[in-house]
């Protein structure tokens, strides 16, 4: 009886496994060719014309910040340094306990204007709308806290643009990255919203708010994490987006239709993963609605932000990513299987239950079961080694797959060290982080399941060290997270 | 899966990998020896662009021919190179392109079902092989929307009258998105078809980006033409012949845009008013009409007139300073204070 359970449970774990990988080879597959093509497209896209254009489509760049006093001002200038005609910046003050919005008031002779709000979506109470002098571009608002899905509906009332861009406090853009994502628009008038990659700053030197040398910290947690997001984004993304299934555009950096996403009601302010749910409901209105509609993922724009450096955070961190995708698959369950949603109810959303949302769960119980199974004789110990060695062979293979695409494309890391730092930590995440990440998964899961909320969580922010003198003429300085 | 499976099934991962490590080490290598090969070849194809002899022209486009990657170096040269040199150097370049092949292999690339060969014939066609606006025209209703940008940006270069009859054509239908016409509609030809078509019943359709597109063109030519739309137009077209004048600018235009400010439409008020701001200090006589409308029911009209009576300067901000104390309208009070104090800030921060 055992050992036909123990038979049945791997038959079930190999079927698990081997679809779980043909799809990971699938989407490594269509993001290389996705990148191919955009390589070879380069010679003929003129990124320059949208960027310099007065008639370009313009942005309205919404920066939730909660308690950024060290680092709001800094990120808020970057952003003027951005390569784009007509965009302005709304910075939302929810209900900071620090002092945002003095460093604000300081840095940019802030007056507190009337302003009419340009949408109805439920906010809380707003304090007041200031506006710089001096900067004609940004617009502060000052709210009682609502969380940032608050905050980004209540920026969405008073963004005045066709088009934003929701970014976070810690993030830095590239100077042509908002051009790249508005080519997109430009180029296909049905899109609706579109994403750009997500990079990690850390280790890397950076000059005038931009990353001047990119470089890998020492850090193998943080090296592990850039293997992760190249592989969640270069084929990942990049796979899904090419298939028409993309359901996640990072909430750090993307840019959506404002009066699409109005009418679709704004960000969720009860879910914890809002970016995902915003994406989940766009396709779930643009389908019944009979929108024609688009959603995609560009690889080179890029946004950098400053990755997790304890094991602690970052285990927080993927928590609340699992919550936010169970609660968004949870709310959108109608879309399952149902024709009128076409691939999104029949492929993307099924492979999410599947893998994403139940999979740490079947993961967790694949291992202690074959350990298990393994010690007790029922199977093989030389089967569940190989197996082990074919899995960890196989997670090998999609990271070195999104190292190909990054060198096929981007070359961002030129230092043979870094590119050797990168193959460890892909080979070194298969064990001890792969199973940890894992349980952290399943417990989330669990958690959700039996209904504790474990709350947002908390980044802890380091900041840019500011040198004395942060001119143009001052040394490149490093970042200190790693 | 039996073991022999899964062992096969290990071997093979294992190939996969070593294949991937090497084509990441292969590409690493080789990138930097392709960059200093494009480098040096750019600078040869420079240098020859510029002065070389017929032969080296056509062994030069013979080479682009055979091999992508001297095709898009010869195309990113010309493109830098050309606009410098004499015209007859580009006539040369084109006769040498048709010699070799080029110009048929491009042509022929145009109706590839490769959308990235159309797009890369259309750069090819338009900077190397002298395409014309016939040529290109057809892709502003290409499948893919980066070929149909492309096509814009070709005729938007070879800048003549045709390509501009071709990009204003293009108005009528929605291939390309109106905006990213109207940007690349330049020069004196733009502004001679513009101001045909403008008079034409066969675009009254079109006619707001028309005469936005005159307003991007800034030809003085256009502005009696402008001032009649924003007196007899339609809606959309008197709103958008306010932003064309305050665009082109000149002190003939304020008493048309003071008289818009009384407009029925609030959007063309609100758009007069920023014209007139954008004027600044030659939309002084304009004072009078932007302290009527601060009152107005519009919150853009006041405001925007709020923000043009700053930019007029002395006049204008002695006028706000009247708002403060004595306007019975709360509203426009509350603009005004928000204006004066705007520009109390920018001068305090200036100081």
């Amino acid at each position: 009886m055992l050992h036909d359970l123990a038979t049945g449970f791997s038959i079930a774990m190999i079927v698990y496994f081997a679809i779980l990988n043909l799809n990971y080879l699938l989407l490594t597959v269509l993001g290389w060719r996705a990148i191919s093509d955009f390589v070879r497209r380069r010679t003929f896209r003129d990124y320059s014309m949208v960027q310099e254009s007065s008639r370009s489509v313009p942005v309205s760049i919404l920066v939730p910040a909660f308690n950024e006093a060290p680092v709001i001002v800094e990120s808020v200038r970057s952003l003027f340094s951005l390569d784009y005609r007509q965009f302005e910046v709304v910075v939302i003050n929810d209900g900071s306990s620090d002092d945002t919005l003095e460093e604000l008031r300081r840095a940019f002779a802030l007056v507190e204007v009337d302003r009419v709000p340009r949408a109805q979506l439920e906010t809380a109470e707003v304090r007041g709308v200031f506006v710089s002098p001096t900067e004609h571009r940004l617009v502060v608002i000052d709210k009682v806290n609502g969380g940032k899905a608050d905050a980004l509906n209540t920026g969405l009332r008073y963004a005045r643009f066709p088009l934003f861009c929701a970014v976070d406090s810690d993030t830095m853009l590239e100077r042509d990255s908002l051009g790249r994502l508005v080519w997109q628009f430009q180029a296909e008038p049905d899109t609706v919203a579109t994403g750009g990659i997500v990079r990690i700053v850390n280790g890397s030197t950076i000059s005038d708010s931009r990353v001047t040398r990119v470089a890998t910290p020492r850090s193998l947690l943080v090296n592990i994490q850039i293997v992760e997001y190249l592989r969640a984004f270069l084929a990942g993304r990049l796979g899904w987006s090419r298939m028409g299934l993309l359901l996640i555009i990072s909430g750090a950096f993307g840019l959506f239709r404002r009066d699409v996403v109005i009418e679709a009601g704004g960000y969720d302010t009860a879910t914890v993963g809002e970016d995902a749910e915003l994406v989940f409901r766009l396709h779930r209105y643009c389908r019944e609605t009979g929108r024609p509609y688009k959603l995609s993922f560009i690889a080179d724009p890029v946004c950098w932000t400053e990755a997790p450096t304890s094991l602690k955070v970052l285990a927080r961190q993927r928590d609340r990513w699992q919550r936010g995708l169970i609660q968004c698959i949870v709310k959108h369950r109608r879309m399952l299987g149902r024709r009128e949603y076409g691939r999104i109810g029949f492929v993307a959303l099924p492979y999410f239950v599947v893998f994403e949302m139940i999979g740490p769960l079947l993961e967790l119980a694949g291992y202690v079961v074959v350990t298990v199974s393994a010690a007790m004789g029922l199977i093989s110990p030389g089967i569940a080694l190989a197996f082990f060695a074919l899995s960890v062979v196989c997670g090998l293979i999609f990271s070195f797959g999104a190292l190909a695409i990054e060198e096929r494309a981007f070359q961002r890391y030129p230092r043979w060290r870094c590119l050797a730092r990168l193959a460890m930590a892909a080979a070194l995440e298969n064990f001890v982080y792969r199973q940890y990440m894992t349980l952290v998964r399943a417990r989330a899961t669990v958690r959700l399941i039996l209904g504790r909320d474990a709350g947002w969580g908390e980044m802890l922010r380091t900041g840019y060290t500011v040198e004395p003198s942060a001119a143009a003429q001052a040394p490149p300085r490093k970042l200190t997270a790693s | 899966m039996t073991p022999h499976t899964l062992f096969l099934a290990l071997a093979a991962s294992l190939g996969l990998l070593a294949l991937l490590v090497a084509v990441i080490a292969v590409r690493r290598v080789r990138r930097g020896r392709r960059e200093r090969r494009s480098l040096r070849q750019r600078e040869v194809f420079a240098e020859i662009l510029e002065c070389g002899a017929p032969s080296e022209l056509g062994r030069l486009t013979g080479r682009a021919r055979r091999s992508g990657t001297s095709r898009i170096n010869l195309c990113r040269t010309a493109r830098a190179t050309l606009p410098g040199v004499h015209p007859a150097r580009a006539t040369a370049l084109r006769d040498a392109a048709a010699a070799s092949g080029l110009t048929a292999r491009t042509r022929r690339g145009l109706s590839s079902r490769d959308a990235v060969r159309r797009g890369e014939a259309v750069v090819v066609g338009t900077h190397v092989c002298g395409f014309t606006a016939a040529d290109l025209e057809p892709l502003l209703a290409d499948d893919d929307g980066d070929v149909r940008l492309a096509a814009a940006d070709g005729l938007m270069h070879i800048g003549d009258t045709d390509s501009a009859r071709a990009l204003v054509r293009a108005l009528c239908h929605d291939h390309v998105p109106a905006e990213r016409l109207v940007e690349r509609l330049r020069g004196a030809a733009a502004a001679d078809v513009l101001l045909d078509a403008c008079t034409l019943p066969g675009y009254a359709t079109v006619r707001p980006d028309l005469i936005e597109a005159l307003g991007a063109v800034g030809d003085v030519r256009a502005e009696e033409l402008l001032r009649s739309f924003l007196r007899d137009g339609g809606d959309e077209e008197r709103v958008r012949a306010a932003r064309a004048l305050g665009a082109i600018g000149g002190v003939g235009a304020v008493p048309q845009l003071e008289h818009a400010l009384d407009d029925d439409f609030w959007p063309v008020r609100a758009q007069a008013a920023k014209a007139l701001g954008a004027l600044g200090g030659m939309a002084a006589s304009a004072v009078g009409a932007l302290a009527a409308r601060m009152g107005d029911q519009s919150w853009w009209v006041r405001a925007n007139c709020a923000d043009a009576l700053r930019a007029v300067g002395g006049p204008g901000l002695d006028t706000l300073r009247e708002c403060v104390d004595s306007h019975p309208d709360r509203y426009a009070r509350q603009r005004a204070a928000e204006a004066l104090a705007m520009d109390a800030a920018a001068r305090g921060a200036t100081a």
